[in-house]
């Protein structure tokens, strides 16, 4: 849902969180698309995977649902991704203040009810202002669509290996698994 | 709609046309969504208002669902933008005739949504079209009456019924306001009197 409103983004930082969350961007205030069970179990696993795998060796920390402010002077938007990663060394030294800098890596867990028009602008403006790194997680296609600054985009389907590229070296998740949890809970397929 | 085994784009460009049409995209043939009525609107509208445009100044032509293949050597893709503008530089001199299919990518690209698109395919699409030479791409959704424009190395705008299009460096001097658009999908009332003349 989109609303035209006048704040600036100061203003919209101050009011109180929304559920689900809102993202800001010129002057418009979005709401993303309500989660369900099946988004938030694919954000969840996605979540704990990218900090499990960079726990080990301190590569960074991944969240879901956590704000991050950026963009060229006086036109910075606020998103949320489904699931953010930020390399250590980038980390504020308060997890409680607002992120203001680009995720590393964002990744997007596509719900039916996404808007398409959305999603494109969304992708283009983290390509153009930071991110190094995006996956759209697509459960209907259980595909994962792989986003960075300068490259082709590759689709990966179930018998590929979603790869951590430069923001995350060496994780490896094949593509099956990160749908199987999926599965487990619905009988499989 | 994904068809089974991969297909060469010499492949592809040799099988009979589909309905929806069908792009190609990395050894994968992509059905396009089924069109419906507001799509449809929108879609002439906006040929319509380009073409316009297009024929009095003469910067190149316009189309609809004209397929055009582009993309880096060996990974050329195939698509059908709904609504598209090409400048007479990139289609070359000669014979339109000699131009099938048309090797080139279109300057200005227009993407009208569909209730069942899918929303990653659309993302995909357009960030091929932004990497591949496509300096302009307008998607428009009917339903939440805005026109996204996105640009190579410029912030993607949203613009809603108040705001006004522009060719930017594509088509310069070309307006047209976002409400107009939409309001193409206010059927009018049906005239009793062209009903008993036919």
């Amino acid at each position: 849902m989109t609303t035209r409103t006048d704040l600036t983004l100061e203003q919209f930082l101050t009011l109180p969180e929304t559920e689900p969350a809102s993202e800001y961007l010129c002057g418009e205030v979005v709401q993303k698309p309500m989660p369900t069970g099946l988004h938030g179990l694919i954000q969840m696993w996605i979540a704990w995977a990218l900090l499990q795998f960079a726990l080990r060796d301190e590569l960074g920390m991944a969240a879901p649902e956590w704000r991050f402010v950026f963009g060229p002077p006086g036109e910075e938007r606020a998103f949320v991704p489904d699931v953010g990663f930020v390399t250590t060394g980038r980390l504020p030294a308060d997890l409680n203040a607002t992120m203001r800098a680009a995720p590393d890596l964002a990744v997007e867990v596509l719900s039916p009810e996404q808007s398409a028009s959305v999603l494109a602008d969304k992708v283009q403006f983290y390509l153009l202002h930071g991110v190094r790194l995006v996956w759209l997680v697509d459960p209907k296609e259980r595909s994962v669509r792989v986003f960075e600054p300068g490259r082709a985009a590759v689709l990966l389907g179930a018998d590929d290996v979603l790869g951590g590229g430069d923001v995350l070296p060496g994780l490896t998740v094949p593509v099956r698994e990160l749908f199987a949890v999926a599965d487990h809970f619905q009988g499989g397929r | 709609m994904v068809a089974g085994a991969p297909v060469s784009l010499g492949e592809f460009l040799a099988l009979p046309e589909t309905e929806p049409a069908s792009e190609y995209l990395c050894g994968e043939v992509v059905q396009k969504p089924m069109l419906d009525l507001p799509h449809s609107l929108v879609q002439s509208f906006l040929l319509t208002a380009l073409s316009a445009f297009v024929r009095r100044a003469r910067p190149g032509v316009c189309g609809a669902e004209l397929r055009c293949v582009f993309g880096p050597p060996g990974q050329e893709r195939a698509y059908l933008p709904d609504v598209c503008f090409i400048s007479w530089s990139r289609l070359g001199r000669g014979d339109a005739r000699a131009s099938r299919p048309l090797r080139a990518a279109p300057e200005l690209a227009v993407e009208v949504l569909s209730p069942d698109q899918p929303a990653g395919r659309l993302a995909e699409t357009v960030q091929f079209y932004l990497r591949h030479g496509v300096r302009l791409v307008w998607v428009v959704d009917p339903d939440a009456e805005t026109v996204t424009v996105l640009r190579p190395d410029a912030d993607p705008r949203t613009h809603g019924v108040g705001d006004t299009l522009d060719g930017a460096g594509v088509l310069p001097g070309f307006t047209l306001p976002v409400a107009g658009i939409f309001a193409e999908l206010q059927l009018p009332i049906p005239d009793d009197s062209s009903d008993r003349s036919g």
